[in-house]
């Protein structure tokens, strides 16, 4: 169970990356298509935010996935 | 007391593997991990393509012939020609050796980097460990095609920069790996000795433990010339890898193609196969190679 949860997090990142590419093929109106456009305009302010906010959103679901071991196996505690 | 020396000889002989030569080495890949040896018949024939593309190539893959846009494949042109009526095929050819010089050099500065950034931490330790471990945790909190579409972002599109922008998230995830290794090698006799023989901390780095981190560092480059070369095409889709004459299996898929993708579904078609052909194969000789080199997998 443990390594299934681990790679929710390393897919996380994967997809977020897919998601770039995703939604730039399919013309949908999201944060990766979003990144692509700021990038193309050279509009630094909004990729920075933007990839901050990946960053955060990616930091805090392997947060996530490390506090939810614990949840898992009781014998993991965290001191 | 004869019989104890005996098995001392007999363990040491039997620990000492007798070295092989290349030949050997590929014949026994071949046998034991047929599937490595396709991928590596692929990325042979990728190189073999880049190398002579010159020669090879039926057409001019810049010059398009306008009384021939979007011809169906033929005799002529095996894998039919553009909205510009250039060949896709002399495309793919001369694209294999964009896709081969940023993978391997992407790979190649990453790991290379990577591993040196590694060895350093776990070798000296302490502060120095502590502020690059945490440098490279913050490297690692992008997501690594993230990272790598603002750096080129950053540096403007072209061949070099996306070299540069697929070599840098490269860095920490090798340095990771190669420090993992350092930190046992470090505990192991022989650097002791060579310490207390008076040999230099550069020395020992360089020359002793260096050498023995090669195994993970071939795996870390063969597994990321892969993803590099998925990267590239990723970015030149994005408008941010090579420009558009530039024969790139990415660029070939995007631009135009996606609204041709009825009329002429081939100018889309063969470069995506070409790319996922590329990453298969480098993925499957990777693979094999990580079960070759590690010990721990190795079976008999």
């Amino acid at each position: 169970m443990l390594p299934v949860i681990t790679l929710v997090g390393t897919e996380f990142a994967f997809l977020i990356g897919g998601l770039v590419v995703t939604e730039t093929v399919f013309t949908l109106n999201g944060v990766g298509r979003f990144v692509v456009d700021a990038v193309a305009h050279r509009d630094y302010p909004v990729v920075q935010a933007l990839i901050f906010l990946i960053a955060f959103g990616f930091v805090v679901v392997n947060l996530l996935v490390d506090l939810t071991y614990a949840w898992f196996d009781p014998r993991i505690r965290y001191r | 007391m004869a019989t104890n020396i005996e098995l001392a000889h007999a363990s040491a002989s039997a620990t000492l593997a007798p070295r092989r030569s290349f030949a050997e080495v590929a014949a026994r890949f071949v046998r034991t991990k047929p599937l490595g040896a396709a991928g590596a018949v692929i990325i042979l024939g990728m190189l073999f393509l880049a190398v002579f593309a010159q020669m090879l190539a039926p057409y001019d893959p810049y010059v398009g012939d306008y009384g021939l846009q979007f011809a169906r494949p033929s005799a002529e042109h095996w894998f039919g020609t553009d909205e510009f009526g250039r060949d896709v095929l002399s495309r793919i050819m001369y694209g294999a050796r964009i896709a081969l010089f940023v993978g391997f050099f992407a790979s190649f500065i990453g790991c290379t980097i990577g591993a040196l950034l590694g060895v350093v931490s776990a070798y000296w330790g302490g502060r120095v460990d502590l502020l690059l471990e945490r440098l490279m945790d913050i490297l690692l909190a992008f997501p690594q095609l993230i990272l790598a579409l603002a750096i080129a972002s950053i540096l403007g599109p072209s061949v070099q920069n996306v070299v540069i922008a697929i070599s840098i998230p490269v860095i920490p995830r090798a340095a990771r790996v190669v420090r993992a290794s350092v930190l046992s090698i470090r505990e192991f006799v022989y650097v002791e000795s060579a310490r207390a023989l008076g040999v230099g901390h550069a020395r020992v780095a360089l020359r002793h433990i260096l050498p023995n981190t090669t195994a993970p560092y071939i795996i870390m480059l063969t597994a990321q010339l892969g993803a590099a070369i998925l990267a590239e095409a990723a970015l030149s889709y994005l408008g941010l890898g090579a420009a558009e004459p530039t024969p790139s299996w990415g660029l070939m898929l995007s631009g135009s193609a996606p609204s041709y993708a009825e009329k002429a579904p081939w100018i889309a078609l063969f470069p995506g196969i070409a790319i996922s052909l590329g990453v298969f194969g480098f993925n499957l000789f990777g693979d094999s190679l990580r079960d070759a080199l590690d010990p721990k997998l190795r079976k008999g």
